[in-house]
């Protein structure tokens, strides 16, 4: 455990990445190795569908059983092949695979697809397989892609070396699948949905290839113009950030994750063998990289078609244009809730659209053309929404009419939809009578979705897709700490063999990372902690310190607003008592008394560590806020400044920090640095695994924020 | 030279631990050592006689070639007290009596070890008093650390033995606790005319059970890993929460061995992502291949039990904490243990050699 993450930089590529995508996108030749007679074999398909889909070059079937298969010459072994070999697709028993990869590195292949299953997926014999042609591989400079997959496909190179039963058409989309089988599915939907894929890879085990190196290629790829993946877990947080963050600087990442469930968690641990990871470090994790995470397939493919077939908006402000009233509020409704704004038309489009439209049509936006509406109305009034510079995006809505001219109607969309500009995104609402338009509408790239909050759904990614690609790069800042005294502490506890610090030692933690703390002393008397009180100036606040008691009011071992020398006195002696009876063998180091901290605006500050991104970084308001509404925002650390900020703003209880009935806004700078520093804290200090500021009471803007309570919680593990 | 004569009030005080450390730590230093338990409390049955389950493991662990019963001359068993009962005269005084003699013949010194609470032999005129008396005996009483420093059973004991007991070793001390012992205690003893003889920290390693013994008394079935059976488990964890509160909880705790229901991939797993030593899954569910191969390449044992996760947890806790130091490994560190943290010149001028 313990990971640090580095500085994610889109510069970050590494240098292999040509290489990965010459060796498996578009190989010279390509040997099929277990090609088979047997017609319903893996072997026999996969080498039809590499002859189907029009390979250019040598391609090469290897069975020591057959002379010729579908009119190839066939090769006894890699090794017996004249000319050199590319790529090396591999379908034989696993028992063999080691044998061919041998073949395959001598022969200089640059990679190899492993298409047999029964490596790790099977136990601790296919693990023993898998690492043995993980090594054969490594040690030839040759990389893997699987074992356990469907295989690759590039429509770009016609290179199919899968043994799915259907050929994609070409297009825009490079698909990275973990699961081979729903590819299988997809692609049998996207033929008959005519949607189609630069690339489609299957993950299978990730041996060696994953999603990481995939996405820097994608990266490279000028045939890629949206990259999406369906997963089911990552296995380097860090690296994935840093490859999805170079990606998406580029093109769009739209991705499905599923386990998001508790038994959907459990059934991908047992699918691939790793932990699901929790849904708000992925959600972290994902924003902090620009990537969009779809909730469905559904909503993947919605996304990634508006993203492959037209342009991005230059900003939120939507028009709709329609022939009837309904459809039109239903658009309205979904564009709002969903944060995008309906675009207030120039005088001059309301002008040119009242000059052209009947008298009962709407000019005002959403434009309603009315339900007797023909092309040429539609015509009108597309045009002119989209020649107004308040537009940044245009929706047309289709209900199949009486007078609607479906195929016409769907030739003006897709004109207007090659403005090159401003995406146009269509709703033909209907199924078998507007089915003429929307193949129009497919063929001329734009997106068609059956209902219109589905298309709105697709304008908000490419909003926030926009918005991701205007935030300037940003690193976290250093914060002036005492790190040495924090490494001090931790490592005493750590050599006492205590996971969580003392409130003691969690102070001197906090301190040393510049959190304004209430003044505190440690009293083992009650003499003593009449003597504190009196200099740290009543009324003082006393609480228990013990490693043993960490619910400190749950053990009756709080007092607040103690006023006097007589209230100290009996205050000592209760929380003795009341420590003793929640936990006789308690270790009590004694009593602190404490400043009373005026009161402000309560936060919450918490860091967790999530087995794949680290450590996660909450914010939330205080008491009920966290607790039982669950309005907390987080953020993988280390924080930004302006990634802290956004975390604030997030909330949404925001107003009440913003000030709401005259009250004046809270110290946000305060809330934000003490972010910061918590995000430093824990990014130097990977052992922290744990972390609470409750609260942090923020006194109004300028008056600072105070950490009253704090909590750490150390690994046992070693580092 | 005087015997020195290990007593405690409690049981699990380690005791016999400390009692093997101190034998092989005075032999190194090249005197002959003998051991002793005069009153035997737990049977055990070796070649067709009764001893000392304590005093055959302590013998064997030095491989002193004492007979048994000179080591452990009087066993309490309920026959012995049914003759206590009924008034029968049992004239035991004679064998321990002889017995020490035995041992004592030809050695330096003789490290003795009372009866785990210190009112063994009370009803049968053997107390502790009486028996250092028989053989000129000084006392040290053992403890296991606890907050208050249980000061209550050592003036206790001090008021049983008198000028016998001439001092404590505290064991079992939290790294925290250790100046407070080692300051505030061995004044409140010098003050009541006792020394401390010294102060063993807590120590995971001594409380461990390993893999095996789990799986033995599991009577489980071990599925991979089996060259790390031998591995030390210091502590459990049942896997029952969601998986995330399970991984907070697991990252927390180095070298444990996690109960789960077979069913349970994901725990199995975050099980796996920590520091485990093994993997017991319960309720006879063998696990996916795939955690399988994953346990495998981290090197974890898996084993898979027969009974639900409670009653293997009814099973497994009482094993923590209360199995006897018999690991070499463990053995070793107590040996470490005693020779930074006991006075041995002190002991050994307490015993006149």
């Amino acid at each position: 455990m313990g990971e640090i993450f580095g500085v994610v930089t889109t510069s970050d590529v590494s240098e292999n990445v040509g290489d990965i995508l010459k060796a498996f996108f578009s190989p010279a030749s390509v040997a099929v190795v277990g090609a088979s007679r047997n017609e319903k074999g893996l072997g026999h398909t996969v080498l039809k569908n590499m002859l189907e889909m029009g390979f250019p070059g040598p391609i090469y079937p290897v069975n020591p059983k057959a002379d010729g298969l579908l009119g190839l010459k066939v090769y006894p072994d890699l090794v017996s092949i004249p000319g050199p070999v590319d790529l090396v697709v591999v379908v034989v028993p696993q028992p063999l695979v080691a044998a061919v990869l041998r073949d395959a590195v001598a022969k200089g292949a640059k990679g190899a697809v492993i298409i047999t299953a029964g490596f790790r997926e099977v136990g601790p014999e296919g693990l023993a397989a898998e690492k043995e042609i993980t090594r054969i591989a490594r040690e030839g400079g040759m990389r893997i892609l699987g074992p356990n997959i469907l295989g690759i496909i590039d429509t770009k190179s016609r290179l199919n070396a899968t043994f799915a039963a259907a050929q994609p058409e070409v297009g825009d989309i490079a698909f990275v699948s973990q699961s081979g089988a729903l590819l299988t599915a997809i692609l049998d939907w996207a033929v008959s949905e005519q949607v189609g894929f630069s690339k489609i890879v299957s993950l299978g085990n990730k041996a060696d290839l994953s999603e990481i190196d995939m996405f820097r290629a994608f990266r490279q790829d000028p045939d890629s113009r949206v990259v999406v993946a369906y997963l089911e877990g990552v296995t380097n947080g860090s690296e994935f950030r840093k490859a999805a963050t170079a990606l998406t600087k580029k093109k769009p990442l739209v991705i499905v994750k599923s386990g998001g469930t508790a038994a959907g968690s459990r059934a991908v641990s047992s699918h691939t063998g790793s932990l699901a990871g929790s849904e708000a470090a992925y959600d972290a994790a994902f924003k902090q990289s620009g990537i969009l995470r779809a909730a469905t397939m559904q909503d993947l493919f919605d996304i990634s078609l508006a993203f492959a077939y037209q342009p991005l908006p230059a900003g939120k402000r939507l028009a709709i244009v329609t022939n009837a009233g309904g459809p039109g509020i239903l658009a309205t409704d979904a564009c709002e809730r969903k944060g995008l704004q309906l675009a207030s038309f120039a005088p001059e489009t309301i002008a040119r659209l009242r000059e052209h439209l009947p008298r009962a049509a709407s000019v005002y936006n959403p434009v309603d053309v009315i339900g007797d509406a023909q092309a040429d109305r539609y015509q009108v009034a597309i045009d002119a929404a989209l020649a107004d510079p308040n537009v940044n995006s245009l929706l047309v809505l289709l209900t199949p009419q009486a007078m609607t001219e479906i195929e016409k109607t769907a030739e003006v969309v897709v004109r207007a939809g090659q403005n090159g500009s401003k995406p146009v995104l269509a709703s033909f609402m209907g199924g078998e009578a507007v089915a003429p338009g929307l193949q129009i509408l497919r063929e001329g790239r734009v997106p068609n979705y059956t209902f219109p909050e589905r298309a709105v759904e697709a304008l908000v990614a490419m909003d926030r897709y926009r918005e991701w690609q205007l935030t300037p790069e940003e690193q976290p800042v250093e914060m002036k700490v005492d790190r040495e005294a924090a490494a001090e502490v931790i490592r005493r506890a750590r050599e006492a063999g205590r996971t969580a610090l003392g409130d003691l030692e969690a102070r001197g933690v906090m301190e040393a990372y510049g959190l304004r703390l209430p003044g505190n002393k440690l009293a083992t008397s009650a003499n003593e902690a009449v003597q504190f009180a009196r200099e740290i100036g009543y009324p003082v606040v006393m609480k228990i310190v013990s490693p043993d008691i960490l619910h400190k009011s749950d053990a009756g071992g709080v007092r607040v607003g103690v006023q006097d020398d007589a209230e100290v006195l009996a205050a000592y002696k209760a929380i003795r008592a009341n420590a003793l009876r929640y936990k006789r063998d308690a270790d009590v180091w004694g009593v602190a008394v404490q400043e009373m901290v005026k009161p402000g605006r309560e936060v919450i500050l918490g860091v967790t560590h999530d087995p794949q991104f680290g450590h996660l970084v909450m914010f939330g308001l205080g008491g009920i806020y966290v607790e039982v509404l669950k309005d907390v925002s987080f953020r993988v650390a280390p924080l930004t400044p302006s990634q802290a900020e956004t975390m604030v703003h997030e909330i949404r209880s925001f107003p009440l920090l913003a000030g709401v009935r005259g009250q004046p806004p809270a110290d946000l700078a305060a809330i934000v640095d003490a972010l910061l520093r918590v995000s430093q804290l824990v990014t130097d200090f990977p052992e922290i695994i744990e972390l609470d500021v409750n609260p942090l009471v923020v006194n109004p803007a300028g008056g600072g924020a105070t950490a009253v309570d704090a909590r750490i919680i150390l690994t046992g593990e070693n580092h | 030279m005087a015997p020195l004569y290990l007593t405690s009030t409690q049981a699990l005080s380690g005791k016999s631990a400390i009692c093997i450390a101190l034998c092989l730590q005075f032999k190194a230093q090249g005197l002959n050592v003998g051991y002793m338990k005069p009153l035997g409390t737990v049977p055990v049955e070796v070649g067709g006689r009764l001893t000392d389950e304590d005093a055959l493991f302590v013998s064997r662990t030095l491989q002193i070639d004492d007979p048994l019963d000179s080591i452990s001359p009087v066993l309490l068993t309920p026959d012995v007290y049914d003759a206590v009962l009924k008034g029968m005269p049992l004239g035991l005084e004679d064998e321990i009596k002889q017995a020490y003699d035995r041992i004592a013949a030809n050695r330096d010194l003789v490290i003795m070890e009372a009866t785990g609470t210190i009112s063994g032999g009370y009803s049968l005129n053997l107390s502790a008093s009486r028996i250092a008396d028989m053989v000129g005996a000084k006392a040290i009483h053992v403890l296991a650390y606890r907050p208050d420093l249980a000061t209550d059973n050592l003036m206790m004991v001090k008021s049983m033995l008198g000028d016998r007991l001439v001092g404590a070793i505290v064991n079992s001390v939290p790294p925290d606790a250790v100046e407070r012992v080692k300051v505030t205690y061995a004044k409140f003893l010098s003050r009541n005319g006792m020394r401390l003889f010294g102060a063993l920290p807590v120590d995971k390693i001594l409380s461990a059970v390993s893999v095996r013994e789990l799986v033995d008394v599991l009577d489980g079935e071990i599925l991979c890993c089996r060259e790390r059976e031998g591995d030390l488990v210091e502590s459990f964890q049942v896997g029952a929460m969601n998986v995330d509160s399970a991984l907070r909880y697991m990252m927390r705790v180095p070298n444990k061995a996690v109960i789960v229901g077979g069913d349970r991939a994901d725990i199995q797993l975050a099980a796996l992502q920590t520091s485990t030593k093994a993997l017991v899954l319960t309720g006879n569910l063998y696990p996916d291949s795939i955690i399988l191969s994953r346990a495998t390449e981290v090197g974890v044992p898996v084993i898979v039990a027969r009974m639900e996760t409670m009653a293997a947890v009814k099973l497994v806790e009482p094993m923590m904490g209360r199995i006897r130091v018999s690991h070499p490994r463990q053995v070793a560190r107590m040996l470490d243990l005693v020779d930074h943290g006991v006075d041995l010149q002190a002991l050994r001028q307490v015993a006149g050699v």
